[in-house]
């Protein structure tokens, strides 16, 4: 029930591609995700991972939105510091997910197997901050899932997401994230939605 | 071994590291005083000459020394992404799908919004230009054409457009050419439902995110920079990619901006922080040359008229010289001071000279490095790198070498009177090698191939017609003449006959010239001991000019390049010539481009065989480089707001009231700022210039009339090539001195003449009046006077008292010729008091009696106050009681009491109404006489009437 609430958002973006797309099994949706950042400062290096990707993907028409909840981030060195992810820095509970919303740049041929270089380009949310965002990720084409591979960077400056000078060294300014994702057909959709 | 020198080849190239060679200064210009760094995502150069700056905190303005917030009074901040500017405003759009229009009117900038559609689609690029003045402006979500600050049509993927993010829009004639993240795309503007073309990769294009798209000058070709692909040009007429760089190779990150300078050549800026030199070959391929400046994320690349390129970056502002000024840094032992020769050896090497030891200084494409040489017996003092390549070494006390065909040193020990001779300057000129030493100028005949040893063939001394045994320097022109600055007399030239002296200049006490070079143009400059800088023309050396702007005294070296500049190195600072502006550009240690100082030794500099000057200064070599573009170092002068009392002009009339007038201005340069000065007039007040360093003026009380301002700014004294800018206005008169209020004036005088005019005339005829109506009184009186009757009882009374009471017969008579003078006396005065007018009735009144006896009574009962000051016209009373008399039985049976009583400031007179059967003819014009004296003389009336069966006559007290 929760995740059909989740659905209902990325409905809501892509129904006109869904109306023009009536037929063709063109949407991805995310089956399996694992989504992890880590932190390389001077004195701490801090690693996080969450399962919770949502996302869609339109091979017909190149554009894709992936969410995923903030809060849903484990596996800090310990549980205060989860704590002050959260709350201080991160502000889950008036900022809750991440949102990546985009179009792929290259033009891929998604009936035949293979690995493709792709860039992804959109608008990249977090902490209430959106900008726009260029990232190259590789897209492996394996029959009908499709496996998304990305690695890029975040400076926490430009998402407005402020350290305190204690912690300079505990925490980097820039993020490392790592993203790999499995997507599936979604071929009964209208059962999925009712 | 090979593998040893190769693996130390590495080594030594990678600890040089990625130097890219002769790389241009780059200068950053914080934009607030604690240098918070601040996105610069796009400039622009308007036509005044300011650059504008689209930062993330909005529009910042430039005009060399200061920035300047424009949008700080807009409420929210605006991220400003895109700039253009025509017919003298300039637009920026934002982050929030606004344009902020910024312009002048009178004087003042306003900014004016434009809101472009309702969802705020950040504005990525401006266009102007096109058909039918629309103007284009390219966004994230599509294209979008307004016209009159209005949208009028939205072009995006519904309509065909490859994608809906575009990033730039470029025009050629009725087309234009739109780079997206899909594509290229042409819209033919001219036919509006005409397809919309679209080049992607499978078209040739080397990547689909087309970032920058910039027109080669003059052609139908256009530089694309690319995402993650580098560059490629684009031919319009063919629809096609023509050349595209090496994708493979390409490792300098996406390209930001690309700025053409001919239709050879473009600079290419990166996201990662490469400023690239791009060059269309011959066979049509791209050459790139990159220069790598750590951290600056380049977002856009403007060159202003001065050759400075600016830069917009993620983290702030900054020039690089690369078109004028490059370096070569050079690492330990180098050091400036010791500098005290150079010469060229071949492209990508130099001769370095520290006092007695010879280096080469390398300089290839990725690296730059100095390496020793040898070391000879003596101070080296010049070198001098002939036609043929040969290197000659001059010294101090040790004679002149040479390097041999075994890249050995030899002395020229055969040569006689060289051997230990020290050298000063060596030049060449017509296959012979010319030396100055202390002792002369010889001339030596160099064999070709340097099998056998150069030969002594003449030798010039003072007595030889130079003047002076102390050549500083040799220079040989582009005729092969070969020139000298001598210790003593200045500059002279040898033609292959004679010697040609210059005129010394006037001004010029010292013949001392210490250094010359032959400009582009075959002027010969001179440097001399502490007297400036001298230009003189080469065929007629009696024409010699001082140079003005010149920064200092204390000339080390001076140089040209072949685009005509010329370099004055100074041992403080170096002044560079740009003739266009016929100005000096001036470098120093505030510039910012760590130029303190150079070498102090005497012409220690060289030209390569391109022109190109290179100078050694503390940090390794400058080169002043030839400049491909004519630049200008000239200033712009420009009015920034004019106010009167402190409030922006509505028009340009100023009242009278308001008359206190502010005028700011402020002058643009890129070059040297800091020495702006202005010089302004008010045409109107005076014709004179006058002098300032301020940037604004204030007239606080200008007589009224037109006035035009006008204001020029200058980096020296002579304002003849600078710009102007100039504002009229007019003050207004006050209203009296107007035209329509002179005139008021005369009238309301006219009226008031004539209004006197009419009172006096008024008071005139009421004056005839009252002496008319006083005659006609006296008239009256008299007339009742000498009445016949009167006269007749009067007299009869006279004879019965004659018979009857002689004494009393005589007081009678006294008193009727009292009554008859009195009547003389008051005939002409106006007014009696009371207590007279009472004195004369009293004669009146004993005549009266005298004939009435007990018939008549008058009973006077005045107040004391009223009898000493009331004033009355005289005989009224008098003329009352005749009246009463005259129309009143009197008779000792009935006797007429008459009261005569002050009451309310008044005097009434009353009897009470018994009248005669037979009334006398003329009865009451008496009284209508009596008040027509009384209206003349007061408001207050005179009444008169039947009140309870008595006359009462009311009489006002005057």
């Amino acid at each position: 029930m929760m995740s059909l609430l989740k659905y209902r958002f990325i409905l809501l973006f892509l129904a006109p591609s869904m109306i023009c797309q009536a037929k063709g099994n063109t949407l991805y949706k995310v089956a399996s995700s694992n989504v992890s950042f880590s932190s390389r400062a001077p004195f701490e290096l801090i690693n996080a991972t969450s399962v919770s990707l949502v996302g869609v993907l339109d091979t017909a028409k190149n554009i894709f939105l992936f969410k995923m909840n903030i809060s849903s981030f484990e596996g800090f060195n310990n549980p205060l510091q989860k704590e002050h992810f959260n709350e201080d820095y991160m502000e889950s509970a008036q900022y809750p997910d991440a949102v990546y919303r985009g179009k792929i740049i290259e033009n891929i041929d998604y009936k035949h197997s293979g690995t493709y270089q792709v860039r992804t380009k959109g608008v990249f949310t977090i902490h209430g901050v959106s900008h726009e965002c260029l990232i190259q990720s590789t897209l492996k084409i394996m029959g009908q899932k499709i496996f998304i591979i990305s690695d890029f960077q975040v400076l926490l400056r430009n998402y407005n997401i402020k350290i305190p000078r204690i912690v300079h060294n505990n925490i980097s300014q820039q993020i490392n994230i790592s993203v790999k994702a499995t997507m599936v057909p979604k071929n009964n959709w209208s059962k999925t939605t009712e | 071994m090979r593998l040893k020198i190769l693996f130390f080849f590495i080594l030594w190239t990678g600890l040089t590291g990625n130097g890219f060679a002769q790389k241009p200064f780059l200068r950053s210009f914080p934009l607030n005083e604690r240098h918070v760094p601040v996105r610069v995502n796009v400039l622009l150069q308007d036509a005044v000459g300011f650059i504008y700056l689209g930062t993330e905190n909005g529009l910042v303005r430039f005009n060399g020394r200061d920035f300047l917030p424009l949008t700080r009074d807009l409420k929210k901040p605006y991220e400003v992404l895109s700039l253009a500017s025509w017919n003298g405003s300039v637009w920026a759009g934002t982050s929030r799908g606004e344009i902020l229009k910024i312009y002048h009117h009178l004087g003042c900038r306003q900014v004016k919004t434009i809101k472009v559609s309702d969802s705020s689609v950040p504005i990525r690029c401006i266009v102007s230009g096109f058909p039918s003045k629309t103007v284009w402006l390219g966004t994230e979500n599509g294209v979008f054409i307004i016209k009159d600050d209005t949208v009028r049509r939205h072009i995006n993927n519904r309509n065909g457009l490859s994608d809906n993010f575009v990033y730039t829009i470029c025009r050629m004639a009725s087309e234009a050419i739109i780079g997206t993240d899909k594509g290229i795309n042409i819209i033919d503007c001219s036919r509006p439902k005409a397809k919309i073309r679209v080049i992607t990769t499978k078209n040739g294009l080397p990547d689909n995110i087309v970032r920058v798209i910039k027109r080669i000058p003059r052609t139908s070709r256009f530089w694309i920079g690319t995402q993650q692909s580098g560059i490629a040009i684009f031919n319009a007429e063919r629809q096609k990619i023509s050349s595209v760089f090496d994708v493979s190779s390409w490792q300098y990150g996406q390209v930001n901006d690309i700025l053409p300078l001919n239709d050879r050549f473009a600079w290419v800026v990166t996201g990662k922080g490469y400023l690239l030199a791009a060059r269309i070959q011959d066979d049509g391929r791209i050459s790139i040359q990159a220069f790598h400046y750590e951290g600056c994320k380049f977002r856009s690349l403007i060159i202003d008229q001065s050759g400075n390129l600016w830069c917009g970056t993620a983290s702030g502002f900054c020039m690089l010289t690369a078109e004028y000024l490059k370096q070569i840094p050079l690492p330990a032992p180098y050091a400036f001071r010791k500098v005290t020769a150079l010469a060229g050896r071949d492209a990508h090497s130099l001769w370095l000279a520290q006092d007695s030891t010879l280096y080469k200084v390398y300089f290839n494409n990725d690296s730059t490095g100095i390496s020793y040489f040898d070391r000879l017996p003596g101070y080296i003092s010049c070198m001098y790198k002939d036609a043929k390549g040969r290197l000659w070494v001059g010294t101090i006390r040790q004679g002149l070498f040479y390097l041999d065909r075994e890249n050995r040193l030899v002395a020229c020990a055969h040569a006689g009177v060289l051997k230990k001779s020290s050298i000063l300057s060596i030049s060449g000129a017509n296959d012979h090698l010319w030396v100055s030493t202390l002792t002369g100028v010889y001339e030596l005949s160099v064999p070709v191939s340097l099998t056998s040893f150069p030969r002594v063939l003449n030798v010039y001394q003072k007595n030889s017609g130079i003047g002076s045994n102390y050549v500083y320097q040799l220079m040989s022109d582009h005729q092969g003449r070969i020139w000298m600055a001598t210790d003593g007399t200045g500059v002279c030239m040898w033609n292959g006959k004679e010697f040609i002296h210059w005129r010394n200049p006037d001004s010029l006490d010292s013949k001392v010239a210490y250094t010359m070079t032959e400009d582009a143009r075959n002027n010969v400059w001179v440097g001399t001991f502490f007297k400036g800088i001298y230009t003189l023309n080469e065929d007629d050396l009696s024409h010699v000019k001082r140079v003005g702007g010149v920064t200092d005294a204390n000339i080390s070296a001076i140089a040209a390049n072949k685009s005509g500049q010329v370099i004055a190195v100074f041992e403080r600072c170096i002044d560079e010539w740009y003739p266009q502006s016929r100005a000096f550009r001036h470098f120093n240690f505030r510039m910012g481009l760590n130029i303190d100082s150079t070498s102090n030794a005497l012409n220690c500099l060289t030209n390569d065989e391109a022109g190109n000057v290179y100078i050694p200064y503390q940090q390794g070599i400058l080169i002043f480089t030839n400049q491909i573009n004519h630049y200008s170092i000239r200033s712009f002068a420009h009015i920034d707001g004019v106010t009167a009392m402190l409030q922006p002009l509505k028009n340009s009339e100023v009242s009278y009231n308001r008359n206190f007038i502010t005028i700011n201005f402020e002058g643009i340069n890129y070059t040297n700022p800091e020495r702006l000065n202005y010089r302004f007039k008010l045409e109107g007040l005076s014709k004179e210039w006058i002098r300032t360093n301020d940037e604004f003026m204030t007239y606080p009380n200008l007589p009224p009339g037109h006035y035009t301002f006008k204001v020029q700014a200058s980096l020296d004294d002579h304002f003849n090539q600078s710009s102007e800018d100039s504002f009229s206005f007019t003050i207004k008169a006050p209203f009296w001195r107007q035209y329509w209020f002179y005139a008021l004036l005369a009238v309301i005088f006219a009226v008031l003449i004539i209004g006197l005019i009419k009172i006096r005339d008024h008071r005139q005829q009421k004056w005839i009046k009252l002496r008319s109506e006083r005659m006609d009184f006296e008239y009256e009186h008299l007339k009742s006077q000498v009445n016949p009757h009167f006269l007749f009882n009067s007299l009869n009374t006279l004879i019965n008292l004659i018979e009857e009471n002689t004494a009393s017969a005589v007081a009678y008579t006294e008193r009727l010729s009292a009554l008859y003078q009195n009547i003389l006396i008051y005939k002409n005065s106006n007014l009696i008091l009371i207590k007279d007018e009472i004195a004369l009735l009293s004669a009146y009144l004993h005549v009266q009696q005298t004939r009435f006896g007990d018939g008549l009574k008058v009973n006077i009962n005045i107040e004391e106050a009223v009898l000493a000051s009331g004033k009355m016209i005289p005989m009224v009373l008098q003329m009352l009681i005749e009246n009463a008399i005259k129309h009143n039985v009197v008779s000792v049976s009935q006797p007429l009491v008459i009261d005569i009583l002050s009451k309310d400031k008044r005097i009434i007179v009353s009897n009470p109404l018994r009248p005669k059967i037979n009334e006398d003819k003329g009865a009451g014009i008496a009284l209508i006489n009596i008040k027509k004296r009384y209206r003349l003389l007061t408001r207050q009336t005179v009444h008169y009437g039947e009140i309870n069966g008595a006359f009462v006559v009311s009489l006002p007290i005057l």
